[in-house]
């Protein structure tokens, strides 16, 4: 392995940072912290981005690894051992000035820390509990720090992060144990999800006011933990994701699970080839569904069967649901409970609310339900107002599909093509706040996220 | 055909709502009173003038009002409003208390009021603009002070100043808005301040600030993250307008270094150590 300590930082943090970006997460969100005297942050639960880079994803951390050296050869990622990459660390030093130095210009939100594996699981996570340790005791750095549960690390030195750290996450890597084993030498979903159990339990203990030996006051993980897993290295349906996504919230309770589109860095007889186009417009799909599973009450069984196992990428989730099941359209908008009115295509978790309020001080109309935030030209449709249709159309799954698939066409284009709308998805963390029940930032944001309001 | 009569005000919340005090003390129909800017009015024929002289205790009067009478989401609405850069911005907040006094707290759930969507909608601008500064403003480190300045439409800095002095109390910054002429000045450990600075001051101050080595990195560390071959420019102004970008250290023209160059100087020095 290539190793090189004597960079100068800005050397590390170019070849760190270029080997964190195909992480997911950058999110910020999940917990409210005042700023206190003597100390440097506050967090805000809704989460903040502080820029947008070339291909359209939102900085919110300074997303670096600690180290890419690596003891593993897991066969999709660009830091396997097997790759013949410039491996350097950074110091938890280096790390701390980097962070504070950036967050007292206002360029981030605080750190997400991830790391290669050097040595063994413990000895790395110890690497960056020193780190972290630093940047909060030493440094009173008082704003949001993410860092990574390394699978295998001493579960006491877990428990030290997690006094630190506002969210940790344990990357599930792939969906399946078998495409684990696969792919993945060395490592297992065992392992994997051990230090998930364990934060987990760690949070509860918390909450039903167990003592625990961490300082006093010391909050453990407050952002709750996430995971991500790889999609379209292996070849798992949608099904079977969203039904571990599914069992993950409800057995793990995940803050979030994030889907990222396989990125073919490697020549590998065992994974599609290099130059292949990650699957985007699939990943979307499944942030949408992940959507629906956290907010809009649905059931990954709903969605997809054994049958019927994969979405078809060309319409969103919802509405591919709303044309399978027309018997329950049209709904009338004056009369329909919250949660149906949650499941007609065009009307989104606000305007729901909106709706159930606004009606009770007047009957609502098409032009109401424009102002409110409905997006017609979809929901049409689907309701009644009064009892009437909004135009004269028919109740029928060929023709909604059509003319709703004529609507998409352009945009489905724009992500199957040239962009990455991933990130739009990753917002929704700061955007729907079931966390942060209060109004939050981004959702506000003049109908940016209207796309998801599916 | 009545004459209309216009009240002219500060462009300040204080000044709004000493003029609402007034409109409404005169007992005259709303269809007959617009409040404007005292600022670039242009006069207009058949139409009587009242200037309006800021009064503190007024305008404390009509905010407490607001709070008890209609709430406080209702207040924070209006007071975001009354930042807004809309030309009619105070006959928007006029015509909502009217309404609001009229149906007390409920008034701020009547979606379909095209009055208290106004309202909203001048409100949601404002906010948005405020969140915006707060994820994009960038701070200066002179040695002595943080420092930034900002181009806002609206007067967002009262909203701001709330934010960084919550996030920054154990530093001393200021934020300079430049197209109201307006400054937040926090000092470590006391409460920030609003004031009214001079043009020629931030151009002054801001003259002699260069970029440093932090600036840099975190140029670096921004072309660094973006994934090569994904390129997105549509869905990045989107995210980030064009306008916001002014102060932006990571998007200022700057000469980008020879990545690889640089990387492969790094390693040679690397492997003869």
């Amino acid at each position: 392995m290539n190793i090189v300590n004597k960079l100068s930082l800005e050397e590390k943090l170019v070849v760190l940072s270029d080997a964190a970006k195909y992480d997911a997460a950058c999110t910020s969100s999940g917990v409210d912290r005042k700023g206190k005297l003597g100390a440097l942050g506050n967090a805000a639960a809704c989460g903040i981005c502080h820029s947008f880079s070339a291909d359209g994803r939102c900085i919110s951390l300074l997303k670096i690894l600690y180290t890419n050296e690596c003891i593993y050869d897991c066969r999709y990622c660009v830091n396997r051992r097997s790759n013949d990459t410039l491996r350097t660390s950074f110091t938890p030093e280096e790390v701390c000035r980097l962070t504070i130095e950036f967050y007292r210009r206002n360029y981030i939100e605080g750190l997400f820390l991830s790391s290669g594996i050097r040595k063994n699981p413990t000895h790395t996570m110890e690497e960056i509990y020193q780190a972290l340790y630093l940047l909060r005791e030493v440094h009173h750095f008082n704003g949001y720090i993410h860092v990574k549960a390394i699978p295998g690390a001493d579960s006491e030195v877990i428990e030290k992060v997690g006094f630190l750290a506002d969210r940790m996450s344990t990357n599930l890597e792939l969906p399946t144990a078998a495409g684990l084993e696969e792919l993945a030498p060395g490592k297992n979903r065992k392992v994997i999800l051990a230090p998930m159990r364990q934060i987990q339990q760690g949070i509860d203990d918390e909450k039903s006011n167990i003592p625990r030996i961490g300082k006093a006051g010391a909050s453990f993980v407050p952002a709750g933990q996430s995971t991500q897993m790889i999609v379209g290295a292996t070849p798992e349906s949608d099904y079977q994701i969203l039904t571990v996504a599914q069992a993950l919230y409800h057995q793990y309770d995940l803050k979030r699970v994030f889907y990222s589109a396989y990125v073919a860095v490697n020549d590998d007889s065992k994974l599609p080839a290099v130059g292949t186009k990650p699957p985007l417009l699939r990943e979307h799909r499944l942030y949408q569904a992940d959507w629906l599973l956290r907010y809009y009450g649905f059931k990954a069984q709903e969605l997809l069967t054994e049958e019927r196992p994969n979405f078809n990428v060309y319409l969103d989730p919802k509405c591919e649901w709303a044309l399978r099941h027309l018997e329950y359209f049209p709904v009338e908008v004056n009369r329909a409970s919250y949660e149906m009115l949650l499941r007609v295509p065009g009307i989104g978790v606000k305007s729901a609310r909106r709706i159930v309020m606004a009606r009770r001080s007047s009957r609502l109309d098409f032009s109401n339900l424009k102002r409110i935030g409905v997006v017609l030209k979809r929901a049409h449709y689907f309701i009644t107002c009064g009892g009437k249709l909004m135009y004269q159309t028919k109740l029928d799954e060929d023709y909604i599909t059509r003319r709703i698939l004529e609507l998409d066409r352009r945009k489905n284009w724009e992500l199957e093509y040239d962009i990455t709308f991933r990130q739009l998805s990753l917002f929704d963390d700061m955007h729907m706040g079931a966390d942060s029940a209060g109004t939050d930032c981004r959702e506000e944001t003049d109908g940016r996220f209207d796309y998801l309001s599916v | 055909m009545e004459d209309l009569i216009i009240y002219l005000c500060e462009d300040t919340p204080d000044g709004i709502f000493t003029a609402i005090y007034d409109a409404w003390k005169s007992g005259i129909p709303e269809e007959g009173i617009s409040i404007q800017a005292e600022r670039n009015h242009a006069m207009q024929m058949f139409t009587e003038y009242v200037y309006v002289q800021t009064d503190l205790d007024k305008a404390v009067k009509v905010a407490q009002a607001i709070e008890n009478k209609i709430g406080g989401e209702a207040y924070d609405m209006v007071y975001h409003a009354a930042l807004s850069c809309e030309t009619d911005r105070m006959d928007a907040i006029y015509r909502f208390l009217k309404l609001g006094f009229r149906y007390g707290r409920r008034v701020t759930s009547m979606h379909g009021d095209e009055r208290v969507c106004r309202l909203f909608e001048l409100s949601r601008s404002v906010r948005n603009e405020a969140h915006a500064f707060r994820e994009f403003l960038r701070f200066h480190d002179t040695g002595k002070a943080l420092i930034a300045r900002m181009n806002p439409k609206n007067q967002v800095l009262p909203l701001i100043g709330w934010h960084f002095s919550d996030r920054f109390p154990d530093e001393d910054f200021v934020i300079l808005d430049e197209n109201h002429d307006m400054g937040v000045f926090h000092e470590k450990g006391r409460r920030w301040y609003l004031s009214f600075v001079d043009r020629g001051f931030i151009e002054e101050v801001f003259g002699q600030i260069q970029s440093g080595r932090y600036e840099h990195l975190w140029s670096r560390f921004f072309q660094t993250i973006a994934i090569a071959g994904r390129e997105n420019d549509k869905c990045q102004k989107n995210m980030c307008p064009l306008r916001y970008r002014k102060y932006m250290v990571e998007f200022q023209k700057t000469p980008v270094s020879d990545l690889v160059g640089e990387i492969g100087g790094a390693i040679d020095r690397g492997s003869g150590a």
